[in-house]
């Protein structure tokens, strides 16, 4: 049941000075924060965080050919392609542009369906599409076609792990091959995990 | 007028009761720039180098000790098996060891113009029931001197804030690499101080 999930805060919401306010969105849930490191990785660090296979880099594209369509936005106008591989590896290069822009904090938190919990607090993973009330709703505009424009990824300044799997490799990715941390006691564990 | 580093320690009775997010959002909203930031067990070897080792310090702490003991009627030789300020001191010394080793901490390094003044005021007393409302002791704990004394503990004061422009300097290379510090520019930094 106690998952552990992998929070990346990008390079935007440091210079926002928005750390503290997302760290505490977590722990106000009772997510127990295992480990966290302010680093500033060089560009294939960055590139190997994600998988990189082209069925990877063609989901990309999907992604952005639907977030367009919901914003009803023309695609082929601002990228010249429909074409979902193309699309994402537009995409991925921007992406990496993105993540060194600055320094980020990369941190694990441990709780009782983490992953799923993250991933619904911060929201929809365009901040424009997010719902009222998520981190990425109440703390951005930034969309697919206004990104696009600008030529450069859309401003996901939080990344969370999207399945156990994932955070596994991702942790493991971040960590030196480390999944396992010493826990403590947080104040909610008497009340909710005895 | 050129900018400083503090050191701050989030310590374990803050971390244990999920208040990291609350504190680091206090410094970032003053305008201080987070430069380094890692969540883990605090070494014991650092800790024991991150507080004073002189005689002079273990006698300056035994002596407030003994003062404190002796005002409430307690016996500090019953306690302490000695009644040397010295070695009191040490003893005292012994207990902010553990204490700081009963959860991971978070360690952070911020930077900004009279940074100790401003990390000393917004941490407030270190003693939290002398804390003003506003300050994170006066908000987060009523802990005091009488208390801990007559439990034979340290006080807990949920943080640790740089002392002098000195201490700071001293305490960021105890606990940080110059790798793992950065240098960026906060996003509402040239709005502040143009």
């Amino acid at each position: 049941m106690i998952e552990q999930t992998l929070i990346i805060i990008k390079p935007d919401a440091v210079k926002r000075g928005l750390v503290g306010m997302i760290f505490e969105s977590f722990e106000n849930i009772g997510l127990k924060l295992m480990v966290a490191k302010m680093v500033r990785p060089d560009k294939e660090v960055i590139k190997n965080h994600y998988p990189g296979t082209p069925e990877w880099i063609s989901e990309m594209g999907n992604k952005t050919l639907s977030s367009f369509k919901q914003s009803g936005a023309d695609v082929k106008k601002t990228f010249g392609t429909e074409d979902p591989l193309k699309l994402g590896q537009f995409v991925y290069d921007r992406l990496i542009k993105y993540w060194m822009e600055g320094p980020i904090i990369v941190s694990v938190w441990s709780a009782p369906h983490a992953i799923e919990i993250a991933r619904k607090v911060r929201g929809h993973t365009i901040p424009y599409l997010a719902i009222p009330g998520t981190i990425f709703a109440n703390y951005s505009y930034d969309s697919s076609p206004l990104s696009a424009g600008l030529n450069r990824a859309v401003k996901t300044f939080i990344h969370a792990s999207g399945s156990r799997d994932e955070a596994e490799r991702e942790i493991k990715y971040w960590f030196d091959g480390k999944t396992e941390f010493k826990n403590y006691e947080r104040e909610v564990d008497k009340l909710y995990l005895k | 007028m050129i900018k400083q580093k503090a050191l701050l320690i989030i310590k374990p009775d803050g971390v244990q009761r999920g208040l990291i997010g609350k504190i680091i959002k206090r410094f970032e909203q003053v305008g201080l720039t987070i430069v380094g930031l890692k969540f883990e067990w605090a070494d014991k070897e650092k800790i024991i180098t991150h507080y004073p080792e002189t005689d002079a310090w273990f006698e300056k702490v035994g002596q407030r000790t003994l003062t404190n003991y002796a005002k409430k009627g307690l016996d500090a030789k019953k306690i302490f098996k000695t009644d040397n300020a010295i070695a009191i001191g040490k003893t005292v010394k012994g207990w902010l060891i553990d204490y700081v080793q009963e959860s991971p901490v978070l360690l952070m390094v911020v930077e900004g113009y009279d940074v100790i003044e401003i990390v000393r005021k917004l941490s407030g007393n270190t003693i939290p029931l002398l804390a003003v409302p506003g300050t994170i002791r006066g908000d987060f704990s009523h802990d005091t001197i009488d208390l801990a004394n007559e439990e034979s503990r340290p006080l807990r004061n949920i943080i640790h804030a740089s002392d002098t422009v000195e201490d700071g300097e001293k305490e960021v290379n105890v606990w940080f690499t110059p790798q793992e510090l950065f240098k960026y520019e906060r996003a509402d930094e040239h709005l502040m101080f143009k």
